[in-house]
């Protein structure tokens, strides 16, 4: 199937990000979830191989197993009748996340730098008088910090994947190296893995920065490079990465994002 | 006992007053002071209260903050997230932040954590408290402190007790009012709240007034026979406010769900100022009193809202639930007890 011409040009490129994305859940993980595309991986991970994980909202649904319909936001009503807990912020990010029983958790992000720091508050230079507004740290930081893990989910554009972000919200290796740990004392383990639409990005064991491990199946290490904000280092093991399987993609386009909001998928089927 | 409950109008001409800080509960889709805010602009309008420059503190700056900075009357905000999630970006705080329309407000950017924190550390009573969030990135440094305002940042610190680790010493906040949407209160200020509780555990024990406005006023048994679902005591809030629907276009889980179609034709109004304008006349100013609010929303709408999958979470308490007939004979009681005391 791999590397097959007919499937891939019947798969979006956020579909192929989001089936890599749950693949990192395991049964028995405590999972928490945040805004957006990140919403769809986990869901995807209990439907299919990890169905005993625990997913945690930050407004302090925990244990949530959505019924009926898919919630839109981590606030939605939806979770909130068939949780196994409410609780409230301070538990969920403080207690939970920075007291090291969050195993995973899964952000997104508009800017995301060389060692994995994050950038969703502004852009442009000035702070004041942004470029753009974008929505702010909300909980990102606080689960940045404490998560034994957590992967980013994005969009990769050379504007996105840069040098130095606009704005430092959440601390992915901060400065590289053991600087995360040495110098800024953080409990959690940082970023796992970059996952975009055209690749999979992962940390250099020695300095922490990250580097090109998987490319999605319709492009090219140099495409990716070229979408790069700054100079990238490939692995030499890189491979491509795998595709969902029908079963994900029913999943995903019946069940997670019926509208294609998320993924896109609806626009493979206009002509 | 005498009874907590005020009347909506009441509420705002006593407690809001002008260069106050205002805290509201909720999050950006749900349990929003929603109708508390539209509250303030249309006696800001009628001339019965003088408010130009508020503080506001609020979780994610959703429908009732965005309202407020829409007509001019923020003049800076404590926050973490500028968005009405699924909805989109809230093109109201953008406007104001990237072009200064219809003015510019100065914006503090915290983070779910930190800002919740400060909130407990207020509650407490403490002056600042610790916290590992805050010790790393640009989130550290204020916009506010102008050596006028008293907001402090980015002092860091490493532990007294010599253990090596480096903390952020949060500053504590304790606003002047805070409001928070319940589900259900009693006449003693019992705020029993259902689903999540984001900020409100502590937002319901900081504010030199707290202010509750409650779907449902219930019988002060319920509290009894499920004290443990009291999420705010009694004894920290000032006033009890019935509004049912008074977080729409928001969730109350257990009561009601979101109007994602109501939120998406808001959304779309904020796009263009005559349409905003049209908008703020219409769900703002062009009521008068709760039936002519519900009316606005429409029937229909109502019990779509009402058919929620969350509902289930206030079966065993509606029994408790006070008629509309008996929630208007306590608030006709504490207006003549209001001018009593007067």
């Amino acid at each position: 199937m791999r590397g097959d011409k007919e499937v891939i040009k019947k798969v979006t490129p956020m579909e192929i990000a989001t089936y890599a994305a749950s693949r990192y859940c395991t049964n028995g993980m405590t999972v928490f979830v945040g805004v957006g595309l990140s919403l769809l991986p986990a869901q995807l991970a209990q439907k299919t191989m990890s169905p005993d994980i625990t997913i945690v909202y930050e407004g302090g649904s925990i244990g949530a197993t959505p019924i009926g319909r898919v919630p839109w936001g981590i606030d939605d009503t939806v979770i909130q009748a068939n949780a196994e807990c409410e609780t409230d912020v301070v538990t969920t990010l403080g207690c939970m996340a920075q007291g090291g029983r969050v195993d995973l958790t899964y952000l997104g992000a508009a800017q995301c730098d060389r060692y994995g720091n994050l950038n969703t508050t502004v852009r442009g230079h000035d702070f004041m008088r942004p470029a753009v507004r974008l929505p702010g740290s909300g909980g990102a930081h606080d689960l940045a910090v404490g998560s034994k893990n957590f992967l980013v989910i994005m969009n990769h554009r050379a504007d996105r994947i840069v040098d130095r972000v606009d704005y430092r919200t959440s601390p992915g290796f901060c400065e590289g190296g053991r600087s995360r740990w040495k110098v800024w004392h953080m409990t959690g383990g940082g970023p796992a893995a970059v996952i975009t639409d055209l690749a999979v990005l992962k940390p250099n064991p020695v300095n922490f920065e990250l580097e090109i491990a998987e490319v999605h199946p319709f492009t090219t290490t140099e495409e990716v490079k070229k979408n790069t904000g700054y100079d990238i280092k490939v692995r030499p093991d890189v491979r491509e990465t795998d595709l969902p399987g029908a079963e994900e993609i029913g999943i995903i386009r019946e069940e997670l994002d019926i509208t294609g909001d998320f993924t896109g998928w609806k626009k493979l089927f206009k002509k | 006992m005498t009874t907590k409950i005020i009347s909506l109008s009441d509420a705002v001409k006593r407690y809001v007053k002008d260069r106050m800080m205002i805290a509201g509960g909720g999050f950006p889709m749900a349990r929003q002071i929603t109708v508390f805010c539209k509250e303030i602009l249309r006696q800001k309008k009628a001339g019965t209260i003088q408010v130009n420059d508020l503080f506001w503190v609020e979780p994610g700056v959703g429908f009732g903050g965005s309202l407020l900075v829409a007509e001019g009357l923020i003049d800076s905000i404590i926050s973490t997230f500028a968005s009405h999630e699924r909805s989109g970006l809230s093109k109201i705080t953008r406007d104001s932040l990237e072009k200064g329309m219809p003015r510019k407000i100065k914006w503090e950017d915290e983070t779910n954590l930190t800002l919740n924190m400060k909130i407990m550390a207020g509650a407490l009573n403490v002056p600042f408290i610790p916290a590992n969030s805050g010790v790393w990135g640009d989130i550290r440094t204020t916009q506010l402190w102008d050596g006028k305002l008293p907001y402090r940042k980015n002092i860091l610190m490493e532990d007294p007790y010599g253990s090596g680790k480096k903390v952020a010493l949060l500053q504590a906040l304790c606003p002047d009012l805070t409001v928070v949407h319940v589900q259900m209160a009693d006449a003693h200020g019992n705020g029993i709240i259902l689903g999540s509780i984001y900020y409100d555990y502590w937002f319901g024990r900081c504010g030199r007034d707290i202010l509750l406005i409650a779907d449902h006023i219930v019988d002060t048994n319920i509290c009894r026979r499920f004290p443990n679902l009291v999420a705010i005591p009694g004894p920290m809030v000032s006033g009890v406010i019935p509004w049912y629907l008074g977080a729409w276009p928001t969730n109350s889980p257990g009561i009601y769900g979101q109007d994602l179609e109501h939120m998406g034709f808001f959304i779309k109004a904020c796009n263009d100022r005559n349409n905003l304008r049209e908008y703020l006349d219409r769900y703002v100013y062009s009521w008068e009193g709760y039936d002519d609010y519900v009316r606005l929303i429409g029937p229909d709408k109502v019990k779509i809202l009402e058919a929620d999958p969350a509902r289930v979470l206030a079966d065993p308490l509606r029994e408790g639930i006070l008629p509309d007939g008996k929630v208007r004979e306590l608030l006709a009681e504490a207006k003549t007890e209001k001018t009593e005391e007067r």
